[in-house]
């Protein structure tokens, strides 16, 4: 016999039956003493007993309980002498503790069990009167003449209370992603609704501000015509007027990109996409085509390393690239020509890929806020709406990808980029 | 057919764009007459011949500018009702449209409407697309409408 801590309990539990059946083969050659005799006679029976993680308790045909073990005795907080000799319905709760002595008999008379030999979760109470849940098998051992049945018995509320903790958290976790998603898209519908219906009025402001500017120009013509000489109305309508329209129009086509990048953000969520293995090399190799001129012009220059595929859409993965890109050329220190290079390398399921440059950099307290909305570093040193990276962050982020930064104020800025591999698919598929 | 003879329908909520929709085609020689109309309802109850209010001659050939987002019975509702009606569906319809948005160009398109300008808010674009609608009034070849429903 294997030592007892290292025993299964289906192990454990077809030795205590074959000891107390006095089955010699099994339970040792002392076995055959233990014939007929109290189960707990046997010291080898004994130790298991004692020694047992699971609580042991054995109960007669009429449900009086013969012996009960240390570990039973912690779990229902009763000593034995408390409860050896007395009915074993006195460990559960009602209605079972009424019911107990009916099962018993019940199954004597019909041999239909309900726990006996199939084990199953059951309340139990302890002496305090608190009820747990428990694990219960119950084994049936037939001696000479009479029948015992021995209960396996574990407090299973830790379990229990793990479980429900586990349920209520994924419950609370799939509520949340529920009415994130239902926000996210209520927002996209506000964006689009406000920043469509606000495009209305701007129709307006600019073209009749064009009209005023046009109506001057008649006044001036028919001024001319009449030769008409006065300094004030000349004031008015050479400078006064054409200044006020000059500002009213400059905030108009400033509103107006607002809200054209408004509108392009929230067509990105309503946007079907299109998940597949990308070259991207190929896509590097077209984006870089693509600024030639661009680069040319700046003295720039673009490496790419050969880089491992990912799983995305082409079109908005094109889109970030892009972006990033574009930032990295207009983001250069004016004292050194533009040097970007990217990389990417294979990491567990993900590539991670690199853009990395030689420009002006980011200072730390703005890294965090580069991803925000309509945030500008330097708006008057170069022209942009300000939502290249928080689109390419929505992008990463549809993609159950990730983008992040490193940069050096000075040295330059690397944007780092997550995206499934291309790989999974071919593994899974 | 004469196309001086081309009654241009603007269905537009928006007072201020009729206006400068109006100017522009002014501006652009087209000196059609023009009917406005502030709801999808009313150009419908002219159209169809409904309501006490003035509605469409037979001999008259029509040409529609219908703003998609107006109140009450929008743009797209009032189109789909032409395209059903067995003579309106012939009339020539521009949509306006605030933006570009693929969704709703894409249901002008899906209830038949083929041609759409774009309201720019920059004002030369503007005056540009409606100045192209205006040559594009002048040649198109509008169909009379043969009866009353």
């Amino acid at each position: 016999m294997r030592p007892l801590e290292t025993m299964t309990k289906a192990e454990l539990i077809r030795c205590l039956q074959d000891l107390l059946a006095g089955k010699a083969e099994s339970a040792g050659p002392k076995a055959d003493s233990v014939r007929g005799s109290a189960p707990d006679s046997d010291p080898r029976l004994r130790a298991i007993l004692q020694t047992a993680v699971e609580g042991i308790i054995t109960i007669d045909e009429r449900g009086i309980v013969e012996s009960i073990n240390p570990a039973a005795e912690a779990i229902f907080g009763y000593s034995a002498g408390e409860v050896v000799g007395q009915n074993v319905s006195m460990l559960m709760p009602s209605p079972d503790r009424e019911e107990h002595d009916r099962y018993l008999a019940n199954y004597l008379r019909t041999g239909k069990a309900k726990i006996i030999g199939i084990g199953r979760e059951v309340t139990g109470q302890r002496k305090d009167g608190t009820a747990f849940p428990m694990d219960l098998a119950v084994s049936e051992v037939r001696l000479a003449d009479r029948r015992l049945f021995t209960g396996f018995v574990r407090d299973i509320s830790e379990r229990k209370l793990a479980e429900a903790q586990r349920a209520t958290d994924e419950r609370q976790l799939a509520e949340l992603a529920h009415s994130l998603a239902e926000k996210n898209k209520e927002l996209e519908a506000i964006v689009y609704v406000a920043s469509h219906d606000l495009r209305s009025p701007l129709v307006n402001i600019q073209g009749f501000s064009k009209e005023l500017t046009q109506a001057c120009d008649g006044l001036r013509r028919r001024m001319k015509r009449l030769d008409v000489q006065d300094r004030e109305i000349a004031g008015f309508l050479d400078d006064e007027i054409p200044e006020a329209l000059q500002f009213i129009q400059a905030g108009v086509a400033k509103i107006d990109l607002l809200l054209a990048g408004f509108l392009r953000y929230s067509r990105l969520g309503r946007a079907a996409m299109n998940l597949q293995p990308l070259d991207m090399n190929e896509l590097l190799a077209a984006l870089t085509r693509s600024l030639e001129f661009q680069v040319k012009k700046t003295g720039a220059s673009i490496r790419v390393d050969p880089l491992p595929g990912c799983l995305g859409d082409v079109a908005q993965i094109n889109q970030v690239f892009s972006n990033l890109l574009d930032n990295a050329l207009k983001y250069s220190d004016h004292g050194r020509p533009a040097i970007i290079l990217v990389s990417g390398r294979l990491e567990g399921g993900h590539v991670v890929y690199s853009v990395r440059d030689n420009g002006i950099g980011i200072a730390r307290e703005h890294q965090p806020r580069v991803f925000e909305i309509f945030h500008r570093l330097n708006p008057a040193d170069s022209p942009g709406e300000g939502l290249g990276l928080t689109i390419a962050q929505r992008i990463l982020e549809r993609h159950n990808g990730r983008i992040w930064v490193e940069s050096e104020p000075g040295q330059g800025s690397t944007f780092f980029l997550s995206l499934p591999s291309a790989e999974q698919v071919k593994v899974s598929g | 057919m004469n196309a001086t003879r081309v009654e241009i329908l603007i269905a537009e909520d928006d007072a201020g764009h009729a206006r400068l929709i109006e100017k522009n085609l002014a501006r652009a020689g087209l000196h059609n007459h023009i009917t406005r109309f502030d709801n999808g309802q009313a150009v419908l109850d002219f159209l169809l011949c409904r309501g006490p209010g003035p509605h469409r001659t037979d001999d008259t050939p029509y040409l529609l500018l219908l703003d998609i987002r107006m109140p009450q019975v929008d743009g797209v509702q009032v189109l789909r009702l032409l395209k059903e009606h067995p003579e309106l569906r012939k009339m020539p319809v521009i949509v306006l449209t605030t933006t570009d948005d693929p969704r709703e160009v894409e249901r002008c398109h899906a209830i038949g409407c083929g041609s759409y300008i774009v309201k720019p808010v920059d004002y030369d674009k503007f005056a540009e697309a409606i100045e192209s609608l205006g040559l594009f009034i002048s040649l198109v070849k509008v169909p009379e409408l043969d009866s009353k429903p």
